[in-house]
C-alpha cells in the first residue's frame, strides 16, 4: 500500500479545485463573449479560417460602396441622356420646322436662337456632375469642366475613356464623353455626302441611304466625285486615298443625264439623290463616315446657315442642304445618345445582380466567420452547467474528505 | 535476574516511547514543510545476558533516528520539476505574446483590409478630399497596428533579459547556500546519526535549485573512497556549479551578434565562460532562453516580413502613380530599416575599432521576395573573395556572392575593408521592420490616386493599389493570407507548447506524489502511530511499576 503525503494531497485537491474554477471561469467568458476563439491558440484552424473571411466581407462590402458609386454615376448618365435626348428631338423638331416654304428670315432667326438655347442646354448636360465632383462625361477624369465652348467649337479636356471603380468588375464611374458628344459617326452612319456649289445654284444632295449593303465598294480613304460637266449633265469618279482620280465605273459609262431628285447613277449599294437647280462646276462627294460629329458642330451650321448675317445670303438651296444635314446629323447623334442611353440601363441592371450577389457574398463569409469563431450558446451553456456541476462536486468532496481525520477520534 | 534489571528495561522501553513520541510530534508539526522527509526512531534489541538459565533479554535501545530518503525519486522529481518550469515558464510568455496580436476587428488583417477598402473608395472619387483623408488614416491605423505589436515583442524581449537576470542572482543565490550546507556536511557522510534535517535543507535547496536551472548531482567521496556527505551540482555540459563547498556565480551577458539578447556566462577561475543555450535543458532559465531564441525571434521576423512586404508593394505601386498636383507618389506607409550587427567577436584595429563594416538594403519593388527570417554573413571558405550567406530560417546556404549580390529581395554591401576570415555579420532585412511602421505622406493631395498618364483626378493608380489585396505581395500569399497563417502557427506554437507544459505539469506532480509517498508525512499514519507510541509508552510504564511493585513486595518480605 503506497502512502499519501497529506501536505501533497491536500495540495493537489487545492490545484484540482482552482483549476476546475478556471475551467468555469473560461466557459463563462465565453458565454459572455459570445466568442470560442479569443486568441489564436483556441482554435488557430479556425482564427486563421475567420481572419480570411472577415477579409474577405471587408473586400466585399468595398465592392458594394463602390457599386453604389457606379450606380449612383450610372442613374445621372442615364437621366442626363435622357434630357439631351428630349433636347436632341427638340432641335430636330426645330430643324424640320426651319424647312418651312413660308418663313422668312426673321422666323428662321427665331429658330437659330432655340436652337442656340438647346445648344446651350446640352453643353450643361455634357458637363454633368455625380454629385461627388466627378463628371459623369468626363472620361478617365478631368479636374475642370471637361466640355468647353472655345467659341469655334467645343473642345473636350479630358482623358477619353471611360473610369471603372474596379479592376475585376465592371463598374462605370465615367461614360466616354469625347465619344458620346463629339465622336458620333458622321453622314448617315456609313457615308458622308457634301457639296461644294456656286453661290447662284440651288442644287443640294441628299444625305443618302444604304440600298444593298454587300454591293458596298467605297473603302477608307476613297471618295466619290460628282461634278456637273454642265448644268444638265453629271459625271462620276473615284478618287483614291492618294489623290488620284479616275472614271467611275470607267470612262465609257460615268457621264449622265441630270434629273432633280433622283438618285445619282452608278454608286454601288448605295442611293443618294442631288434635287434643285445645279449649274456647271457643281460638285458633290460622297465618302466614307467617320467618327467625328459633334452635336454642337451640327448645331453650329444649321445656325450659321438659318442665322446668317453674311453678305451673301444663303440661298433655298444652302438652306435645303443645311436642313437637311441637320436632320441627318441630329439622327446620327440621336442614335449614339440612344446606345448610350440603353447601355447605362443594361449596366443598371448588371450592378443590381452584382449587388444582390455580392451582399450574399458578404452574408456567407460572415456565416464562414461565425462559424469559425462564434460560440455555439446551446453547447455553451450546456458546456457551463457541466463545468458548473463539476465544481460544485469537487467543492462539497474536497471539503467532506478533507474534514475526516484520525485526530478527531483520538480523546484522552 | 534481578528486579533492576526489569526496572532498567522499563525505562529503557519508556526512553525509546518518548523518543518515537517525540518523533511522531516532530513528523506532525512538520507534515506541511516543503522538502520536510518523514523520520522514523529504530531500535535494536538490546542482547540478552547468558544467566546460566538461558539468555534473559536485556530490553529495547534506540539506535538512530532516520529520514526516509529515495535517492532515485528525488533526482526523478528534480527533473521532472525541472522540465515543468521550463514548459510552464515558457507558455507563460507565450501567452504574453500571444495577446499582443488582437483577432477580428481589432486585428492588424482587418487594418489591411480596411486600407485595401479605402483605396477602392478613393478609386470611386479620386477627387474627394474626404476620401483621401480617409486613406491616410486607414494607413496610419495599419502602420499602428504593427507598430503596437512590434513593441509589444520589444518589450518582451527587454522582460525576457530582465527576468534571465533575476533568474540568475535566485540561482547564484540557491548555489551559495547549497556550498555552504556542504561545508557544514563534509565529514558527516559515514556517521552513524545523520544530520536529517540539514539533510532535508539541501536537497530542498536542490529542489528549489531544479525550478531555475536543472542540474546533476553527483556526491562527493573523500579520500577513503566513501560518500564524505557534501554534494557536487553540475549544468548540462559538464560544467561545475557547485563542487563541494565551493559555488560558482553565473551572471548574463548581452549576445555577441544582437545585444539586446541575453545569454547566460559562469564566472570560474576570474575568467565568464559563456555556456551554450544547448546546455540548459530545463528549469525555468531553459524556458526562457527557449522563449527569447525561438518564439520570440521567429515572431519578430514574421511580423516584420509582413510589414516589410505590404510597405514595399503599396510604396512601389504608389510611386507608379501621380498625384492631385501631377507629382509621382512617395511612400505611403515607412517601416523600419533593416539592421546589421556585427558579432563582438569580429577583427578589430589597433583603435580597437571593427575593421569590416556590412549594410544592407531592401530592393524597392522586390517585397515579395523577402523571407521572415535573419541570416548570418560571412566569408565563402571555398573563395576567400566571395561571401556566404546563411538563412537562418531553413539553413540554406548562399556561397560564392560577389559584393553587392541580392539575396530573398535585399542586397548586402561591404564596404572598403573586406570581411576577415573569422566575422560575422548578423542580418535582419526585415526583423523591427514593424517597430518603426508609421505614415509616409501625410497631406491628402499628395495620394497618387491617377495613373502615370493621366493628370489630376484618374483612378487608375488608386485600383490598382486596392488590387494590391488580391497580389501575392508577401512570399507568393496575399496579405491577408500570410497575415492569418502567422496567426494559426502563432495559435499551434501556443497549443503546442500548452499541451506540453500541462503533460510535463502532469509529469512532475506524479513524480512528487510519488517521492511524497516514500518520504512524505502522512497525518493518518502519525496519528496511528501516536496511539500505538502511547501505548507503548504506557506498557513500559507498566513494567516499570511492576519493578517497582516486585521491589516493594521484597522489602516488605525484608521487614
Amino acid at each position: 500500500m503506497s502512502r499519501v503525503a497529506s501536505a501533497i494531497s491536500q495540495q493537489n485537491g487545492l490545484n484540482s479545485l482552482m483549476r476546475r474554477q478556471q475551467d468555469l471561469g473560461r466557459a463563462q467568458e465565453r458565454m459572455v463573449s459570445g466568442k470560442r476563439i479569443d486568441r489564436p491558440s483556441d482554435d488557430p484552424a479556425g482564427a486563421a479560417r475567420a481572419e480570411r473571411a472577415l477579409a474577405d466581407q471587408t473586400r466585399s462590402e468595398g465592392l458594394l460602396r463602390t457599386l453604389a458609386a457606379s450606380r449612383n454615376a450610372m442613374s445621372v448618365v442615364e437621366s442626363a441622356v435622357g434630357d439631351a435626348v428630349d433636347l436632341v428631338q427638340e432641335a430636330r423638331e426645330a430643324v424640320v420646322g426651319a424647312g418651312n416654304g413660308a418663313f422668312n428670315n426673321a422666323d428662321r432667326a427665331l429658330l437659330a436662337d432655340r436652337l442656340k438655347q438647346i445648344k446651350g442646354q446640352l453643353l450643361s448636360v455634357a458637363n454633368t456632375e455625380d454629385g461627388t465632383g466627378q463628371f459623369v462625361f468626363g472620361g478617365q477624369g478631368s479636374d475642370r469642366l471637361p466640355f468647353v465652348d472655345s467659341g469655334v467649337g467645343v473642345e473636350y479636356h479630358g482623358a477619353s475613356g471611360k473610369a471603372d471603380g474596379s479592376l475585376s468588375e465592371e463598374l462605370p464611374l465615367a461614360v466616354d464623353g469625347d465619344a458620346l458628344w463629339l465622336k458620333a459617326r458622321s453622314g448617315n452612319g456609313v457615308f458622308e455626302t457634301s457639296r461644294q456649289v456656286a453661290s447662284t445654284s440651288t442644287a443640294w444632295v441628299s444625305a443618302g441611304q444604304v440600298s444593298n449593303p454587300s454591293a458596298l465598294t467605297l473603302t477608307e480613304g476613297q471618295r466619290y466625285e460628282v461634278s456637273f460637266d454642265t448644268a444638265s449633265r453629271y459625271s462620276v469618279s473615284l478618287v483614291a486615298s492618294d489623290g488620284s482620280s479616275t472614271p467611275f465605273p470607267d470612262a465609257a459609262s460615268n457621264s449622265h443625264a441630270f434629273v432633280s431628285g433622283t438618285p445619282i447613277a452608278g454608286l454601288p449599294g448605295m442611293s443618294v439623290s442631288i434635287s434643285g437647280v445645279a449649274v456647271a462646276g457643281d460638285k458633290f462627294t460622297v465618302e466614307p463616315s467617320s467618327p467625328n460629329l459633334s452635336v454642337f458642330d451640327a448645331l453650329d451650321k444649321v445656325i450659321d446657315v438659318l442665322g446668317s448675317s453674311a453678305t451673301v445670303a444663303p440661298n433655298a438651296g444652302d438652306r435645303a442642304q443645311a436642313i437637311q444635314h441637320g436632320l441627318r446629323d441630329l439622327d446620327q447623334v440621336l442614335g449614339n445618345l440612344q446606345v448610350v442611353r440603353s447601355r447605362s440601363g443594361e449596366t443598371l441592371n448588371r450592378l443590381d445582380g452584382l449587388d444582390q450577389r455580392t451582399q450574399d457574398r458578404v452574408l456567407s463569409d460572415k456565416a464562414i466567420r461565425s462559424e469559425a469563431e462564434d460560440l455555439d450558446m446551446a453547447e455553451g451553456i450546456s458546456d457551463f452547467s457541466t463545468k458548473q456541476t463539476a465544481y460544485q462536486a469537487a467543492l462539497q468532496s474536497y471539503s467532506m474528505v478533507r474534514k475526516l481525520s484520525l485526530f478527531d477520534y483520538i480523546s484522552n | 535476574m534481578s528486579t533492576n534489571s526489569l526496572m532498567n528495561v522499563g525505562v529503557q522501553a519508556m526512553f525509546a516511547a518518548q523518543t518515537q513520541l517525540s518523533t511522531t510530534g516532530h513528523n506532525i508539526v512538520n507534515a506541511a514543510v516543503d522538502g520536510y522527509s518523514r523520520q522514523s526512531v529504530k531500535l535494536t534489541t538490546v542482547a540478552g545476558r547468558n544467566s546460566g538459565v538461558g539468555y534473559i533479554g536485556g530490553g529495547v535501545a534506540v539506535d538512530t533516528v532516520e529520514r526516509a530518503v529515495n535517492r532515485f525519486l528525488t533526482s526523478q522529481n528534480n527533473q521532472s520539476q525541472s522540465t515543468a518550469a521550463a514548459d510552464s515558464t515558457r507558455v507563460g510568455m507565450l501567452d504574453q505574446l500571444e495577446s499582443g496580436y488582437a483577432l477580428g476587428e481589432l486585428g492588424l488583417g482587418q487594418a489591411a483590409s480596411k486600407l485595401f477598402a479605402a483605396f477602392g473608395d478613393m478609386a470611386a472619387s479620386p477627387k474627394d478630399e474626404a476620401v483621401r483623408e480617409v486613406v491616410l488614416s486607414a494607413v496610419e491605423t495599419t502602420a499602428s497596428r504593427f507598430r503596437s505589436t512590434g513593441e509589444r515583442l520589444a518589450t518582451l524581449q527587454t522582460a525576457t533579459a530582465q527576468q534571465l537576470s533575476d533568474e540568475v542572482s535566485v540561482v547564484n543565490g540557491l548555489t551559495g547556500q547549497i556550498a555552504t550546507l556542504n561545508r557544514q556536511l563534509t565529514g558527516t557522510g559515514n556517521a552513524k546519526n545523520q544530520p536529517n534535517d540539514l539533510l532535508d535543507q539541501r536537497d530542498d535547496l536542490i529542489a528549489q535549485l531544479s525550478q531555475h536551472i536543472e542540474v546533476s548531482r553527483v556526491d562527493n567521496r573523500g579520500q577513503d573512497g566513501k560518500p564524505d556527505g557534501s554534494v557536487s551540482l553540475f549544468v548540462g555540459g559538464g560544467q561545475s556549479l557547485v563542487l563541494g563547498a565551493d559555488s560558482y556565480e553565473l551572471k548574463t551577458v548581452p549576445d555577441t551578434s544582437v545585444p539586446e539578447q541575453v545569454r547566460i556566462a559562469i564566472r570560474s577561475n576570474g575568467h565568464d565562460r559563456e555556456l551554450p543555450t544547448g546546455s540548459f535543458s530545463g528549469g525555468s532559465i531553459a524556458g526562457l532562453l527557449r522563449f527569447q531564441d525561438d518564439d520570440l525571434r521567429n515572431a519578430r521576423t514574421e511580423l516584420g516580413h509582413l510589414a516589410a512586404g505590404l510597405a514595399d508593394a503599396i510604396n512601389t505601386q504608389h510611386a507608379k502613380g501621380t498625384d492631385l498636383d501631377g507629382a509621382v507618389g512617395k511612400p505611403l506607409m515607412r517601416v523600419g530599416d533593416p539592421s546589421v550587427a556585427a558579432s563582438s567577436l569580429n577583427a578589430r584595429g589597433s583603435d580597437g575599432e571593427l575593421l569590416a563594416k556590412v549594410s544592407i538594403s531592401r530592393v524597392a519593388g522586390q517585397g515579395a521576395q523577402l523571407k521572415a527570417s535573419d541570416y548570418t554573413l560571412q566569408v565563402d571558405p571555398s573563395d576567400s573573395s566571395k561571401y556566404r550567406m546563411t538563412r537562418h530560417s531553413d539553413g540554406t546556404v548562399f556561397g560564392g556572392l560577389a559584393n553587392g549580390a541580392q539575396v530573398d529581395g535585399f542586397t548586402f554591401d561591404v564596404g572598403a575593408t573586406p570581411l576577415a576570415a573569422g566575422d560575422k555579420f548578423l542580418l535582419q532585412p526585415v526583423t523591427g521592420a514593424a517597430d518603426a511602421a508609421a505614415l509616409g505622406v501625410t497631406d491628402p493631395r499628395k495620394l497618387a490616386a491617377a495613373g502615370a498618364t493621366a493628370s489630376g483626378s484618374g483612378n487608375a493608380n488608386a485600383l490598382s493599389l486596392q488590387n494590391l489585396s488580391k497580389a501575392a505581395t508577401i512570399e507568393g500569399k496575399t496579405f491577408n493570407n500570410a497575415h492569418a497563417r502567422v496567426i494559426s502557427e502563432l495559435g499551434v506554437r501556443v497549443q503546442r507548447a500548452t499541451s506540453d507544459s500541462e503533460s510535463s505539469g502532469h509529469v512532475a506532480s506524479l513524480a512528487k506524489e510519488q517521492l511524497g509517498s516514500e518520504t512524505g508525512v502522512n497525518l493518518e499514519e502519525e496519528a496511528a502511530r501516536l496511539l500505538q507510541f502511547q501505548q507503548s509508552y504506557q506498557a513500559a510504564a507498566k513494567v516499570l511499576v511492576t519493578a517497582q511493585k516486585l521491589f516493594d513486595t521484597m522489602l516488605s518480605v525484608m521487614n
